[in-house]
């Protein structure tokens, strides 16, 4: 829910989620369960990015909180596995719900005033 | 320099690229089901028809002949490692909780079935006849496999494989009443066709 009562417009949307790279990367990261955590070559693998975009992108997204690395060994191999933070999840749910207020003003119930007319 | 990406995503497009993005991503996390219902269903098939070919022409129960228990064998392995290869792509790479609640699922088939080769055994040595300890032999992998295709189904909100439980666990419940020779054609006809049944409803709803 947001503080402003005009119309919903574009800079209402997280800048840090509001790239297509960023996006596709918590979207793919929201997709897993609470608590999950996908390698960095799988993620990698499923965005189809090069090593050098996505560290570019991951680090945006791990210095606004959104999602954390976790360096794991797992018989002598040593690997990174990323997920989404709490703050990360609700900034997408967020960021969801105002791309809906954009996109559908009309369809946004009022909050307490079901007979306001238009 | 910032590059100005957020300027070529306009917000139908955002939309458009979440939706995108969360039916690749499901799909490729996400086991085949309808190639697993299909290998299972042939493998049921297969076997069964196999242990009740050995046995029909049995007057008194001996078990089922060397050969039949081989293609059984050979089907139920074929069918278990499409399952793992194919599970072990779809789940490689990711860790944490659903990971670890799968290795535990993974484990319960395992100690479910070494539970009923100890009560086998164990009724085999209290002196049951060779036809009581093999109506167990047919009917208890079946109830193991049913109740692990109901709690999955449960578990992981996967209908499908709930329905193929309790249909297992019904056919199990009705086959078992008609002998241990008949009891294999049953569940090859049965068992093997609502695999094969499953198969094809996950291959049209995958499709849809």
């Amino acid at each position: 829910m947001t503080a402003s009562h005009g119309p919903a417009v574009d800079g209402d949307l997280d800048p840090l989620i509001h790239a297509p790279v960023r996006l596709r990367l918590m979207v793919t990261l929201s997709t897993l369960g609470p608590g999950d955590s996908l390698t960095f070559p799988r993620l990698q693998d499923l965005l189809s990015l090069t090593p050098g975009n996505l560290i570019t992108h991951l680090r945006k997204l791990q210095d606004g909180g959104y999602v954390e690395t976790q360096k794991t060994s797992h018989r002598r191999s040593q690997s990174t596995s990323v997920r989404l933070t709490t703050a990360g999840r609700a900034a997408l749910d967020a960021y969801t719900q105002a791309l809906r207020a954009i996109l559908d003003p009309v369809g946004i119930p009022p909050t307490n005033d079901p007979v306001s007319a238009g | 320099m910032e590059t100005p990406e957020a300027e070529l995503l306009d917000p139908s497009a955002a939309m458009d690229l979440i939706h995108d993005t969360q039916t690749k991503t499901r799909r490729a996390l996400d086991v085949n089901g309808s190639l697993l219902y299909g290998m299972w269903g042939l493998a049921w098939l297969t076997g069964y028809l196999a242990l009740w070919f050995s046995l029909r022409d049995q007057h008194t129960y001996l078990g089922p002949s060397v050969w039949a228990l081989v293609v059984m064998g050979v089907s139920m392995a074929a069918a278990l490692a499409v399952t793992v290869v194919t599970m072990a792509r779809a789940v490689q790479g990711v860790a944490g909780l659903s990971s670890m609640s799968a290795r535990l699922y993974g484990w319960s088939w395992f100690i479910g079935f070494a539970s009923l080769y100890a009560i086998v055994v164990g009724l085999s040595r209290a002196g049951a006849n060779a036809s009581a300890i093999g109506l167990l032999a047919a009917a208890g992998p079946v109830l193991v496999v049913s109740i692990m295709y109901l709690v999955g189904g449960a578990l992981w909100h996967y209908p499908t494989m709930f329905v193929v439980g309790a249909w297992l666990a019904v056919a199990n419940g009705v086959a078992v009443m008609f002998g241990v020779v008949t009891f294999d054609v049953v569940m090859a006809v049965a068992g093997g066709g609502g695999f094969l049944a499953a198969a094809l409803y996950e291959a049209r709803r995958r499709r849809a």
